[in-house]
């Protein structure tokens, strides 16, 4: 039997907007998605900013604005995942890796930021532990965000993100450019992450860093699944790859052909 | 005839610079690129190029002029967010008329559809728009282009085409074009040469050593990840 | 019927519209006679013919009421109008000037703001001779200042803006930016600015007449209604301050409706929701 951790279900995600007239409309930025997670695989989701990537793991995480309308399901080791039950997970069995360090609350100690999520009873003394174990004093828990150096407030959102007993990560992409040594060392941990048995939804826009470690890649376009493929099907010039887009798409990388692709039609 | 940085610094404060002694030269119809990582002050250096941000030190020469005041700058940049350049509640045909009016002729060949012309920026995609905001960059009066991360945002497609496209032009019209970007094989592919920068300066590298530059700078930002990875004890 | 925060938004500027067009409509067809002082019909309390009752003169009360709010709603058209283009003038001025310019224009601002509002109106309403002159120049002078602030603070916000800057690297002047660009992205809050200025300048407008400072006995004006009113209703003539209190209460209410309407649907925060 298949051991999925996370299985999404005809997902659809939509926000009600007033439009110019009086009447309301609906945009659609997610549309009947599907997709799965095994244990110990990296899935990784590339589509252009804009394609409604994030918004799928905001879904999960269910931290999207409330009005937001999301319909089909979504499973966590064969249960359904809620608001609720995400909340008690969150921070503990699953990891959100946000975008930005933005996602830190300005105005909150970082040791009560550390503790959101940890039950009433342990949660001091486990976060206490949490700080030792990243090399945080004690006494840098009662500072605020703006306080703390840049490399102390990784640590401490690194903390607030992923514990012992982690079994689903979700990481969205950092912001592109990062070095190409930092991104690397980031890549190389998730796999080994996910070797020792944690699921990993990986979100970005570079299909390359995506190949490098994930099992499947998974294209997205304009809130819709193009396809999804192992990633050793991308190479060549992408014969193994079951749609026409897929295969331009994969053409068209700078470090593929590029400009000297003739057929822009998919546009 | 050339776009010349001469010894130019600048910094918010001063105790905290964020390049220093930056030399460098873009000639008319010559296409070069600066390589950079997210934090290394690229996206001000394209700024002080582009007249948008004055030099702490050192000075900015276009065919060995200073940059006029309240004149079309003969150096225009194209931003890696278009959405940022555009009045929200313009049109986009005054966004364009705003520059200039362009032929149909280089409409058609960014693929810019009429029917876009009567539309409000937040109803086009980031990649239509990244088309409106070259077109309108591309005035004839313009000689020096500055193309900071100009596709990072854009899907791949879109990003080849607007490169060709845009090399097509540049080269008809022997526009000088700076372009700067994190990604190496933009840089290789379309560069005649290149400077790599870091570490508060700037400085040129043989293109094809390119794929080498491995030194992490202090100055990068790092993303929360990057904690992650350097936990070992996880 | 679940109403969308738009359609309400729409519906409650339409409902408050109508007050004010149904007052400036029976001004226009309402017999001006009726304003003729006649003692047979005097202090009557309200019946179908009269309806908002007669005053110690026998002057129809509705009437009475009908031309005092008409010229309060002018009044207060031009305190408004008066009072915004000072704020937009030296709002712009401030955010784009020197910083010489921005700090005197802030110490002006903070003046106007400190001094009790009712006695410096007074004040320049007697400088500048009185009557309704006096009452408008009075309003609009005290009136700008918070919009002048707020006006200030978006333009200091939007002039860092990038478009507006490639405005200027496109070649274009301050003129252009400040016309095309600048006032474009405010005049939803210039507009709003605008309407919440009226009920102010309005009720300012009352209590001035009300105090006696200002205006002609003879002036239709709700203020004057009032204040001579105050005298009569310990004869239990309670319709000579109510019916006038009230109108003034509901067109006041009015537009603060539609300033509050409109503000929130400008509030791109609110768009959303």
């Amino acid at each position: 039997m298949k051991k999925e951790i996370l299985k999404v279900e005809n997902l659809s995600i939509s926000f009600v907007q007033y439009g110019k007239k009086l009447e309301e409309n609906t945009v659609n930025p997610v549309k009947s998605l599907n997709i799965e997670i095994e244990k110990g695989k990296i899935l990784a989701i590339v589509g252009a900013s804009g394609s409604g990537k994030s918004l799928l793991a905001h879904a999960i995480m269910g931290i999207l604005p409330r009005n937001a309308t999301v319909t089909g399901n979504i499973f966590y080791k064969g249960e359904k995942l809620d608001r609720k039950r995400v909340k008690d997970l969150r921070g503990r069995e699953i990891a959100f890796i946000p975008q930005s360090v933005n996602y830190l609350d300005p105005s909150m100690k970082v040791k009560k930021q550390v503790q959101i999520g940890l039950s009433e009873n342990y949660k001091v003394k486990y976060q206490e532990e949490l700080f030792e174990k990243y090399g945080l004093k004690k006494s840098d828990g009662e500072l605020y965000p703006h306080q703390l150096s840049g490399g102390m407030l990784r640590r401490v959102l690194f903390a607030t993100s992923i514990r012992e007993g982690v079994e689903l990560i979700i990481a969205d992409e950092p912001t592109p450019g990062v070095h190409p040594e930092a991104l690397e060392s980031m890549l190389n941990e998730l796999r080994e992450l996910a070797d020792s048995g944690v699921a990993v939804m990986l979100i970005t826009h570079d299909i390359f860093s995506a190949i490098r470690i994930a099992d499947y890649v998974t294209i997205f376009k304009d809130g819709e699944i193009v396809e999804t493929s192992p990633s050793e099907s991308f190479k060549n010039d992408g014969e193994e790859l079951k749609t026409e887009y897929a295969k331009e798409l994969w053409k068209a990388l700078p470090q593929n052909r590029f400009i000297e692709l003739e057929d822009f039609s998919w546009l | 005839m050339a776009l010349e940085c001469k010894d130019v610094g600048f910094h918010y404060n001063t105790e905290n610079w964020l390049f220093r002694n930056v030399d460098l030269r873009v000639g008319k119809g010559e296409i070069v690129g600066i390589i950079g990582y997210s934090g290394c002050g690229k996206t001000s250096l394209s700024k002080l190029l582009a007249d948008y941000l004055i030099p702490s030190e050192g000075e900015i020469l276009i065919d060995g002029e200073k940059h006029k005041k309240g004149e079309f700058k003969k150096v225009q940049l194209i931003y890696q967010h278009p959405e940022k350049i555009m009045n929200p509640r313009w049109k986009m045909k005054e966004i364009l008329s705003e520059s200039y009016e362009p032929e149909q002729k280089i409409l058609d060949k960014f693929g810019i559809r009429n029917e876009w012309f009567n539309r409000y920026p937040i109803e086009l995609s980031g990649g239509e728009m990244q088309r409106f905001s070259i077109v309108r960059s591309l005035n004839p009066k313009t000689e020096y282009l500055i193309a900071d991360e100009m596709t990072t945002m854009l899907d791949g497609l879109t990003q080849a085409f607007i490169w060709k496209q845009l090399l097509e032009i540049v080269k008809t019209r022997n526009i000088g074009l700076i372009i700067i970007s994190h990604e190496k094989d933009i840089i290789k592919k379309l560069c005649d040469r290149c400077y790599y920068m870091s570490d508060q300066k700037v400085e040129e590298i043989n293109i094809d050593s390119i794929y080498f530059i491995k030194k992490q700078s202090p100055r990068v930002f790092l993303h929360p990840w990057v904690s992650l990875i350097n936990n070992k004890k996880f | 019927m679940k109403l969308n925060l738009k359609k309400k938004v729409v519906f409650s500027i339409v409902f408050s519209l109508s007050i004010i067009l149904i007052i400036l409509l029976l001004s226009i067809v309402m017999d001006s006679s009726k304003l003729n002082t006649n003692y047979e019909i005097r202090s009557l309390a309200p019946s179908f013919t009269h309806i908002f009752g007669t005053d110690w003169m026998g002057r129809d009360m509705l009437l009475r009421t009908v031309k005092g709010l008409q010229f309060s709603l002018m009044v207060g058209l031009l305190g408004a109008f008066l009072g915004v283009g000072i704020a937009i003038i030296l709002g712009v001025i401030s955010a784009l000037g020197s910083e010489k310019v921005d700090s005197a224009i802030l110490w002006t601002i903070d003046l106007f703001i400190g001094m009790p509002h009712l006695i410096f109106m007074i004040l320049i309403s007697f400088a500048v001779g009185k009557g309704a002159k006096g009452v408008v120049i009075a309003t609009a002078l005290t009136h700008w200042p918070a919009l002048a602030r707020l006006i200030r603070n978006e333009v200091l916000h939007l002039k860092n803006m990038e478009y507006i800057n490639l405005s200027h690297n496109l070649g274009k002047s301050n003129w252009f930016v400040v016309r095309n660009h600048i006032l474009l992205i405010i005049f939803p809050q210039i507009l709003v600015g605008f309407l919440l200025l009226f009920p102010h300048v309005i009720l300012h407008e009352a209590s001035m007449t009300f105090l006696g400072f200002g205006l002609s006995a003879q002036t239709p004006s709700i203020g004057i209604i009032l204040s001579e009113a105050v005298k009569h209703i310990s004869l239990g003539d309670w319709w000579l301050v109510f019916f006038p209190g009230t109108s003034l209460v509901l067109l006041v209410k009015s537009f603060d409706n539609i300033g509050e309407s409109l503000r929130m649907y400008v509030d791109p925060q609110m768009r959303y929701i």
